[in-house]
């Protein structure tokens, strides 16, 4: 069941194209106004494109209805879908943690901080999932993208201080969203 | 006229275009509420500038639901195929489209800034108002310019989202190029934003040029784009 | 995998009872209930918006019913051990991704079954798609979206097959085609439900008729004792559902 979702995750190019253009903007940024991981406070809008859009092209084109008659058991099904995601994303998060600090190494001659690189994947990799998961709820992708997106851009920096740090956060509200959806996505219809 | 209308009819019966609308409303709000304490002389106003969520969404729905490919049928009917047999010139099509954008904004953008100068109970100036629904305004169109040159909302939604974080990352490109003040979020604010922390000067007549500038130029592209295209 | 099926017995007995389905308020099926059975191609006829679609996406676990059951063998479907090589379905649309190819989307569909890439191959040149096997589904024409559909529902050579509507789409090749195909299907010991609100292109196909009205069964019988004592089927069918059809 993981390699089919893997299979979908890979056969699509939106994901390819999300990823390319993410690591692009990444790259350039961190040449062009910052060092280290800095740019990623703004690819990580890649990694919610991604996630949202992991979900929800089950419903373009009526996939949702191959999918859950070819695997008709809804919630591990999501948890094969949320599985492969994880997997295809946990490299390419590597790579775009890396690429910010190896160019400032490159460059400035700033070492590289391993856990810094480690913190930044797994907060690229947990975002991706919540937006997989807000992408089940919504199953439309430009809500989807519009709500995380001002979430994380428009409203965070206000609600700022009343909320603990990003990772925490981000940690605590990943498998609860993770258990909403599967649970909305189990009883509700196709 | 009548095509104005009909685009005026679609808008209305978009379910994303109430939830654009009410996002206009309560962002700026929002952010005012959260933001409170700082009674700067931009004090409103810098909310405004923030809170334009609502008008890029209205831009890009407007645009992205015409191709927007429902579901069911294995043709992939879109709505355009509908819309350009109704209306069948493409310009006037497409001016149609985003009169109706501008008509919804502009009441838009007032009743944004009613509300959020009553929350921050800051005297309403008439000027930095009209700077404030011409920046809202322009925003909306670019989104919708954007749209129309890519034919899908995520792209327009997602970078000029990003862009509207507190430092936008046009705001850190003038750090590196003083030219990066006029690009046309940086100009536009200056129509009603006093303080802006770089050290380019623009005034309220020069942020207006300069956007207009920007939106006449990506909406005549679009419209040349879109004029040409298979539709 | 057939060799592991008895000779003769491919199981595939779909029943349904007492189906009920609300949506805002509105009910849409009232308790309906019918079986169908293998070596037989059963008809589920019925005016648009009579009920068809919401029972076989309730069949295939797609839709939830506030009521009643629907069984493959015993066993609603989403509790089948092997849903692909047990059951097809052809819904409306091709049922793919847009943006993938005629060929990834099968793949994918094959390893959530378990089927060798091969598999893909075969169904694809079965249903005349090989040569559009690499075009993305976007561009596939209506017909094309249909064939799609048809060589997802046979991946799993399955012992049931389910079609929604099957010739809507289909040039009069395609039509044929489908009809032959069901009738083979049927030979070979298979079940066939399949829906339609056009009466004269199927006489010729089912043998068991279920006529659906507002979320009613009006008629359930072979095809000859459906049409009874009427010319043919579709003067039967207008008899029953009182001309509601238009």
């Amino acid at each position: 069941m993981i390699r089919a979702e893997l299979s979908k995750l890979v056969s699509l190019p939106a994901t390819w194209t999300t990823l390319g253009w993410t690591l692009a903007v990444n790259v350039l940024l961190t040449f062009v106004i910052a060092v280290g991981d800095a740019p990623v406070a703004y690819s990580r809008a890649g990694f919610v494109v991604l996630g949202v859009l992991a979900t929800c092209s089950e419903y373009t084109g009526g996939q949702i209805r191959t999918t859950l008659t070819a695997m008709p058991r809804r919630v591990p099904q999501l948890v094969a879908q949320h599985t492969a995601l994880a997997a295809l994303t946990l490299p390419a998060a590597l790579v775009v943690a890396l690429s910010g600090p190896l160019i400032t190494l490159a460059v400035a001659g700033t070492p590289v901080s391993a856990w810094g690189v480690a913190e930044t994947t797994a907060y690229l990799t947990l975002l991706t999932l919540v937006s997989a998961a807000v992408g089940v709820l919504l199953r439309h992708t430009l809500a989807g993208v519009g709500l995380l997106l001002g979430c994380l851009f428009v409203a965070a920096p206000f609600v700022h201080e009343y909320l603990p740090d990003d990772m925490v956060t981000l940690v605590v509200s990943t498998p609860v969203l993770l258990i909403v959806a599967a649970l909305t996505y189990r009883r509700r219809d196709a | 006229m009548r095509a104005v209308t009909a685009e005026l009819a679609k808008l209305a019966t978009l379910p994303s275009v109430w939830l654009a609308t009410l996002l206009a409303l309560v962002v700026p709000t929002g952010i005012a509420l959260l933001n409170r304490g700082v009674p700067g002389p931009d004090r409103g106003y810098q909310e405004l500038a923030f809170g334009v969520m609502g008008v890029i969404v209205l831009g890009v729905v407007a645009v992205s639901s015409e191709y927007l490919a429902e579901g069911a049928d294995a043709g992939g009917g879109r709505q355009l195929t509908t819309s350009l047999t109704a209306v069948p010139s493409r310009l006037r099509f497409l001016a149609a489209k985003a009169l109706a954008v501008v008509l919804v904004a502009v009441p838009l953008a007032f009743a944004a800034t009613a509300v959020t100068m009553a929350v921050v109970q800051v005297r309403l100036d008439l000027g930095r108002l009209a700077g404030v629904v011409c920046y809202w305004t322009y925003t909306a169109l670019l989104a919708f310019a954007i749209t129309v040159l890519l034919r899908h909302g995520i792209v327009p939604l997602t970078v000029l989202l990003v862009n509207t974080s507190v430092v936008s990352v046009t705001y850190l490109l003038t750090k590196v190029t003083p030219l990066a003040n006029y690009f046309p979020d940086m100009a536009g604010v200056r129509m009603f934003v006093g303080k802006v922390a770089t050290d380019v000067v623009i005034t309220p007549l020069v942020g207006l040029l300069v956007m207009s500038a920007w939106v006449a130029g990506l909406l005549a592209v679009a419209g040349a784009v879109f004029v040409r295209r298979d539709a | 995998m057939r060799s592991r099926r008895p000779a003769g017995w491919l199981g595939g007995v779909i029943t349904i009872d007492g189906l009920v389905k609300r949506r805002g308020g509105k009910e849409i099926l009232a308790g309906i209930g019918f079986e169908a059975r293998p070596g037989r191609v059963t008809g589920f006829l019925g005016p648009n918006g009579a009920g068809k679609s919401s029972t076989l996406r309730i069949l295939l676990g797609l839709d939830r019913a506030q009521a009643g059951t629907a069984l493959v063998d015993g066993v609603p479907y989403p509790a089948l051990p092997d849903p692909v090589r047990t059951v097809g379905a052809v819904l409306d649309g091709s049922g793919a991704h847009r943006s993938r190819t005629g060929r990834a989307h099968l793949r994918w569909v094959a390893r959530s079954a378990g089927l060798p890439p091969s598999r893909v191959e075969e169904v694809l040149a079965l249903v005349g798609l090989a040569d559009a096997a690499r075009k993305r589904v976007g561009g596939y024409s209506l017909g094309m979206g249909r064939r799609l559909a048809l060589a997802t529902a046979l991946l799993g050579d399955p012992a049931v097959l389910i079609l929604d509507e099957p010739l809507n789409g289909l040039d009069p090749e395609g039509i044929r085609f489908v009809r032959t195909f069901l009738r083979d299907r049927a030979r070979s010991g298979r079940t066939v439900l399949l829906s339609s609100h056009l009466m004269g292109e199927l006489a010729e196909t089912v043998d068991d008729v279920v006529v659906i009205d507002h979320g009613r069964i009006v008629a359930t019988g072979t095809l000859a004792e459906v049409t009874g004592a009427h010319r043919n089927l579709e003067d039967a069918f207008f008899a029953l559902t009182s001309g509601g059809g238009r």
